[in-house]
Parts: structure tokens; sequence; C-alpha cells
């Protein structure tokens, strides 16, 4: 799932706890989704993280 | 002063070594007009550069196929790549090409450009389906001119917008006869180790900017695995490449604007939907809590309404009930008592105490007429205090 995905099913699950309406079981189950999407997208931005690379030309044949 | 003599031979072979390890020499790029050219029958073809300050003769081996595909005929402006050699049998300098190109001016380079663009649309190249960049890409890598302006700016910026944030740069030259090829082999290597691609330079002339109008350059792009932003020149500067990108960046640092998010503006997102995610759980207890111990209100206060519900139904039972018996009883009561009376009045005894008298036939029952009695049969008369016995006479 990419950082784009992640984020937009973070927001139907939101939502979707925000709305109410669901069962214990059901509300359980979207706050685990949430809190892993959550955790997906801070490793994603730490992934983004790390070094600048110069490669020569003689490099990339 | 010259020393000892050395053979001819022996003097070009130095003069030949000289100028070959001559790196400024031995890899270069000369342009010229092709005054005269020779396609041997072996493959090699054999031609003549010159300017108005000078000539040079030069040799492709095997390049009779590159002139002839490229159409290229005496008078041709020429750009030829390669290196400074010497005959050493006679002593002849000559230019070693590994390619040779017809060099177009500018109304030339604008026919073919033309032509480029209608082909992509005819073909439906340029309204094909783009690739999305990533939100967060991760192997971006930069194509674009080692040390240039645009590449400081364009770092600059990444640093100003994700300070951390991780990047290849593969410098090439953007400008020049060997660009096109330079920038062609870099996408080509950043399509298999990107997971998104810029490829541009800053601003410059038409020509400056030319080779990413060139076909070789766009079609790389085009058949690129991972998306690329085309980002070349000024806002004003329309390239081919900016047609045929995955996305067209109007300056190398709106590229960087376009595709590296700001860091502080996703970490207030996910720490937003974290908090979202927090209060609406919380919220859904909280509900939760409020609906069990309403129920739990409900629930105690139930029974209680129930036992005194059945209690006051039993009551009014029991009193309608007990009223009804009653009234029974009495209505019972009070016929027995009528009863009672009537009787009592018409008791015989009663009558007998008056001073009447009641004959009785053999079987007991009163004898009420003459009829049926005969002589001889006997009566039993009850008076007010016993019986006698009688007999019929007449």
């Amino acid at each position: 799932m990419t950082y784009a995905e992640a984020m937009k099913r973070l927001e139907e699950i939101v939502a979707a706890l925000e709305a109410g309406g669901a069962d214990l079981d059901e509300t359980l189950k979207l706050f685990e989704e949430g809190s892993n999407l959550l955790k997906e997208c801070q490793k994603e931005l730490a992934e983004a993280e790390g070094k600048i690379e110069t490669l020569r030309l003689e490099d990339v044949e | 002063m010259a020393g000892e003599p050395i053979e001819v031979g022996q003097y070009v072979s130095i003069a030949r070594k000289a100028l070959v390890n001559e790196p400024y020499l031995a890899n270069a790029a000369i342009i010229g007009e092709l005054t005269k050219l020779t396609l041997a029958r072996s493959g090699h073809s054999y031609f003549t550069l010159t300017d108005s300050n000078g000539s040079i003769d030069c040799v492709m081996f095997g390049g009779n196929t590159s002139f002839q595909s490229q159409n290229i005929e005496v008078g041709n402006k020429l750009v030829a790549l390669g290196g400074i050699d010497v005959y050493v049998k006679t002593g002849n300098m000559q230019f070693k090409a590994s390619r040779v190109q017809p060099v177009q001016n500018i109304g030339e380079l604008e026919r073919i450009r033309r032509e480029l663009i209608e082909k992509w649309r005819t073909d439906g190249t340029i309204e094909r389906p783009r690739l999305k960049a990533p939100l967060i890409p991760k192997r971006l890598h930069i194509i674009t001119g080692g040390g240039s302006a645009a590449l400081s700016d364009m770092q600059r910026l990444i640093e100003d917008r994700w300070s951390g944030f991780s990047y290849t740069v593969i410098p090439v030259l953007v400008q020049g006869v060997t660009a096109p090829e330079q920038i062609s082999q870099a996408l080509a290597y950043a399509g298999n180790h990107a997971d998104l691609i810029i490829v541009g330079r800053g601003g410059g002339s038409p020509e400056d900017l030319w080779a990413f109008n060139l076909e070789n350059v766009c079609q790389a792009i085009i058949d690129c695995p991972v998306p690329v932003v085309s980002a070349v020149g000024h806002e004003s500067d329309l390239l081919v490449s900016d047609m045929i990108a995955d996305i067209r960046a109007s300056t190398p640092s709106n590229a960087i604007e376009r595709v590296v998010p700001i860091k502080d503006e996703l970490l207030a997102l996910i720490a937003q939907a974290q908090d979202r995610l927090d209060f609406a759980i919380d919220n859904f207890f909280v509900k939760k809590n409020e609906k069990i111990s309403s129920m739990i209100l409900r629930l105690s206060a139930a029974p209680m309404k129930g036992i005194s519900n059945a209690t006051l139904r039993n009551e009014r039972l029991k009193s309608r009930l007990s009223n009804a018996v009653e009234r029974q009883i009495t209505t019972r009561k009070n016929r027995l008592l009528t009863i009672e009376s009537i009787l009592k009045s018409t008791n015989p005894e009663k009558v007998l105490q008056r001073g009447y008298s009641m004959a009785l036939n053999e079987n007991g029952k009163p004898v009420t007429s003459i009829a049926g009695l005969k002589q001889g049969d006997t009566l039993t008369v009850v008076l007010k205090d016993g019986k006698v016995q009688t007999e019929v006479k007449k």
C-alpha cells in the first residue's frame, strides 16, 4: 500500500468511526487498522530520509 | 638543441602517442562542414571537415550506414565525435570518429520538432495515460547539469521542505552534442533504480534547451517505467519533453515543489489523523458507557415497577372478586330469608295452630277432596297437638 493509499484508507476509517454506528467488534477492528496505518505512514516518512548521492555517468552505463 | 637523430617512424609514433593521450584531443566533438566524403567498399567512411579556420581528415570505421541513414551529404554541417589519431605510415593526422551527426539550423530543427509532435499526437503518445508520482518518493533521481544553478536551486529547496530527504543526482551535460545521449543514458539507468525522476535544466536559449526537443531524449522519457517530471527552462518554455513526460513542471524548482512534500505538513496530517482516531474511539466508549449506565438504571428500576404493577392488579382483582362474592352471598341470603318467610307463612302447621285440622291418607298425603275416598278408608287427622285415626263412615 502506498503512502497516499494508506492516508486515504485512514481518512475513511476516521470518518467511519466519527460517524459511529458500528458495533464494538467492528469499531475495535477499525481502530486497530487505523493505528496500524498510522504506524505505516510514520515508517514511510522515515524511509524517505537518508543520504544524498551523486552518481557519475560512468557508473550508470 | 636537438639530440641524436631518431627514425621517422619512431618519431611519428611518439607524436601519435602524445596526441592520443591528450584527453582533450582524445575525446572531443568537432563541428564543421563536410567538404569531402568517400564511402569505401569496406564500409569505412573517409571524409573531411572544414571551417573558415581549419580542416581535418576524418575516418569512421564502419561508418557508411551512419552517413546513409542520416542522409548526410557534402556541404552539410556536421558534428563528429571521436578523437585524434596519426596514421604512422604517412604521418597524416586524422580524426577517428565514433559518431557523426548533421547539425540543423534552428529552422530545420523546428521543422523536425513539429514533425515529432505531430507523430506523437497521431499515434496517441501525447494523450497516453500518465504515471502518477508517489506521494513520498523514496528513490528520487534528479538528472540535470552537474554543478548547475538549477541543481543547487533544487537541492536548497529540498532541504527547506524536508531536511534529510534522500535522493540521487545523476549529473549530465544538458546541452551540446553529447547531451542527448547522456540524458537518455541517465534516464535508462534511473528507470531501473528510481521511483521518480526529475529531468531538466535551467533557462537558456532555444538552442541550449534543444536536447529536450529531441526524439531520443523524449523516447527515453516515454519508455521510462517510473514517472518522469520534465523540468526545463523557464515557465514560458514548452519543450517536447514537457508534452510527453508524466508531469510537467514549469521550472526545476517547480518540480521540487510538486514532488517533494513538506515534511512538517505530513507530520501534521498524521498527528491530526491520530488525534481524530483517538477521539473517535474515546467517544465510542463514552457513548457505550452512557448507554450501559442508562440501561443499568432502567434495568434496576424495571423489576420494582413490575412488582408494583402486579400487586396493584392483584389488589384490584381481589377487591373486585370479593365484592362480587359478597354481593352474591348477600343476594342469596336475602333470597333465603324471603323463601323462609314465605315458607313460614304457608306452613300448614301454622294453619293448624290457628285451630284447623288436616287429613292425611294411608300414604301420608293430604286429602284435599272427597273424590277417591270410600267407606272404610282410614284417615289420619292431624290437629294442633297430635294425630288421631279415623274411619270414613259415609
